[in-house]
């Protein structure tokens, strides 16, 4: 169904769920008019399912929720905290939130993750790059500019999340990933050819043979419907870029996709569909899975990926790790700079392009 | 990054990183010696340069090699997949466009030495193998004057008559004939069935579909055993994109192999690995004519696919400046080659790429 097939009728029309109220939004994943209570309603509902269809979570669980005080990941706590008591899933939620130290953004940003520890009434626990690494963002794009600088955050981000989680004593952390972002890693896997990272971008839950699995269940939810139900329902979020972004890569893929929902809102999810269907030859080599000698995170390497760009700050080669150049794990090895961390755990915002 | 052959020696073909961050040594002598121009085709260096590879600067080929080099990919192609063997008789679909041209050509020569090779050969066993050309005149889905497919229609079988000898049989069949009744009710029927589609990206779809079932109607009415398309790598690329965003990803991995073993009559991909760019320069620089036919661009989600497609080329030659690796590395990620190779069963098909496969 294509969105400019529809004509513009004037006049109130009703909300296609319940019939009654006047239809006051349309809905970005379907089109259809709705009532803002039914919208809240199906928004709600349709997380409900994918929690339940995917076993996400058990009862006694301790979940800590991932929260940059963006729309996303306020929403996730919003909604789990609502859900969690209407269908007493039974759970312990908990705000974990990562400071980079990036002034003027992440700064403001954990603000807002703190008035949220308030207004859901959810303990917050902060790490921060600084006390886990010794290096804030800034002083990293102080050192290394703006061309590779998503590839650091990010990869630290991922082992900041698993430390905090562990500090916290957790079961699992959930992520706002929302459908949007899965669908731009899957185009931008396949733009990268990286058939290892396609094969395990659209799980919901990954990690789990790790030290904490993680999981999305914001996966079938689309971009527009979190900012909508944000808006309506008066949520506090932050809502500013991040500042070292401009540059990144998947800027690109992000476009494309925004360009597509316009001419077929379902695509998003088709893009999902696909990646989780495509067949993957088996005799393609994967990573294997190991642990890292320097601090023993998991890695597919010798030394884990954070460690590796952690050793080029800190010795001044800011290429260190990045592209697919001979690191620090070579020893005559021709070894691929990859470790196993999933595209999940990348800024959700920006992703540079290794080559 | 491996290429598929490991004996190609094009300074086009990626081999790999590594050897990227060498210089290497006859481009750099040359690029040393003055500024951007180079005085000797990469290849033979005999020849002056006349054209450009994929790879921008660092691959000027004179006419000759630009010419070997495509064709080497073919003949590769056809050979490695066994695509066309003797007792093949092949349907080659010709659209009029470039591409399309190139594919036709090749065939040709390869059926022309194989019939000096049978003239010449006392034993006559190996017979050559039948070429036959099919243009699907689509007229009736668009607004062109008669006069102008006319035209087209003249254009097209004066290119194959002159693709003689061996001669070629030429099927100019109009798209409504897929349905079985005659002309004239066909017109209507089509008509209906493309109305009946609101989906402005569905009624593309639909015509790529019936245009292959056309195909396959025509070789097999005809004893045809195989349907050539000049399909090239730039729309390999475009296909990867609007599949995976049409959510055909499961069939994604039989879509782009060298042989779709899927049909009744298996089709073929020769120019696979050629990127649409390096036929275009071969036809003009060839003389090969070239019928175009003005569909008019796709709209839709294909057509945003396509500028997307375009877009990141430019981008990757921009960001990363040496265009050594650029076009041709995206291209090669997008056409995810096979590892895995089964003609026949449809869930062995498979995605796999050369990079992706251990090779740094």
């Amino acid at each position: 169904m294509e969105a400019d097939s529809k004509p513009k009728k004037s006049g109130a029309r009703l909300c296609c769920v319940c019939n009654q109220n006047r239809a006051a939004l349309k809905r970005p994943k379907t089109l259809e008019q709705i009532c803002r209570e039914c919208f809240y309603a199906v928004f709600e509902e349709e997380i409900h399912q994918v929690i339940l269809e995917n076993q996400l979570f058990k009862p006694g669980d301790r979940i800590a929720i991932g929260a940059s005080g963006g729309k996303d990941s306020t929403v996730l706590a919003y909604v789990l905290s609502e859900l969690n008591r209407r269908h007493n899933y039974g759970l312990d939620l908990f705000l974990l939130s990562v400071d980079e130290g990036i002034t003027g953004y992440r700064d403001d940003s954990l603000e807002t993750v703190k008035r949220n520890e308030l207004q859901y009434g959810l303990p917050l626990k902060i790490v921060s790059y600084k006390d886990l690494y010794g290096w804030t963002m800034d002083e990293i794009v102080k050192m290394i500019g703006l061309k590779n600088n998503c590839t650091f955050c990010g990869v630290f981000r991922r082992q900041a999340l698993d430390r905090g989680a562990a500090l916290l004593k957790v079961d699992k952390v959930a992520t706002g990933h929302n459908a949007d972002d899965i669908a731009e890693t899957v185009l931008l896997n396949i733009l990268r050819g990286d058939i290892a990272r396609l094969s395990r971008c659209t799980s919901i839950i990954t990690g789990e043979d790790g030290p904490i699995p993680r999981c999305k269940p914001f996966k079938c939810t689309y971009e527009k419907e979190i900012v909508m139900y944000a808006y309506f329902k008066k949520l506090d979020y932050f809502s500013t870029e991040c500042i070292y972004s401009p540059n990144a890569y998947r800027g690109f893929a992000r476009e494309f996709i925004k360009d597509l929902e316009r001419i077929r809102p379902r695509a998003i999810l088709d893009i999902i569909k696909s990646g989780e269907d495509f067949r993957i030859s088996t005799t393609t080599k994967m990573p294997e899975q190991g642990t890292c000698e320097r601090c023993g995170y998991i890695s597919s390497q010798k030394w884990c990926k954070a460690c590796v760009l952690l050793e080029g700050l800190n010795r001044g080669l800011p290429k260190l790790g990045i592209g697919r150049t001979q690191g620090l794990n070579s020893d005559g090895k021709k070894d691929r700079k990859r470790d196993s961390r999933t595209p999940s755990i990348e800024s959700k915002q920006c992703g540079s392009l290794e080559f | 990054m491996a290429c598929n052959s490991s004996t190609c020696n094009s300074s086009g073909c990626y081999k790999g990183y590594e050897e990227e961050e060498q210089p290497k040594p006859n481009t750099k002598a040359a690029v040393n010696g003055g500024n951007s121009c180079q005085n000797l085709c990469v290849k033979c260096k005999v020849n002056e340069p006349v054209c450009c590879g994929i790879g921008g600067e660092n691959s000027r080929f004179c006419k000759d090699c630009f010419k070997n080099n495509l064709y080497g990919k073919f003949k590769q192609a056809v050979t490695y997949n066994a695509m066309i063997t003797p007792p093949d008789k092949v349907l080659v679909a010709f659209s009029g466009g470039p591409s399309s041209r190139v594919v036709l050509q090749f065939v040709h020569e390869m059926q022309y030495k194989a019939q000096k090779n049978y003239d010449a050969n006392k034993d006559k066993s190996l017979p050559v193998f039948g070429v036959g050309v099919a243009f699907i005149d689509e007229s009736s889905t668009h607004s062109f004057t008669s006069l102008h497919i006319e035209k087209a229609i003249e254009d097209i079988r004066l290119i194959v008559s002159n693709l003689a000898p061996p001669s070629k049989e030429l099927f100019v069949v109009p798209i409504e004939s897929i349905f079985s009744s005659d002309g004239i009710d066909g017109k209507e029927r089509l008509k209906e069935l493309l109305d009946a589609v609101s989906d402005v990206t569905g009624k593309e779809d639909l015509l790529i579909r019936l245009r292959i079932l056309l195909l396959q109607k025509i070789a097999s009415e005809n004893g045809y055993t195989r349907i050539v398309l000049g399909t090239c790598t730039s729309r390999i690329a475009c296909h990867v994109i609007s599949a995976t965003v049409k959510g055909q990803g499961y069939s994604l991995s039989a879509d782009i192999q060298y042989v779709d073993s899927r049909w009744e009559i298996p089709v073929v991909l020769p120019l696979r690995d050629c990127p649409a760019q390096e036929l275009n320069t071969l036809c003009s620089l060839d003389g090969l004519k070239i019928v175009e036919l003005l569909n008019g661009p796709c709209s839709g989600i294909n057509g945003l696919v396509s500028s997307f497609v375009k877009v990141l080329q430019e981008l990757i030659l921009h960001r990363k400046g040496n265009s050594v690796s650029s076009c041709w590395t995206f291209k090669r990620r997008k056409s995810f080659s096979r590892v895995h190779n089964s003609k026949n069963s449809w869930e062995a098909h498979s995605i796999s790429l050369q990079q992706g496969s251990g090779n740094p």
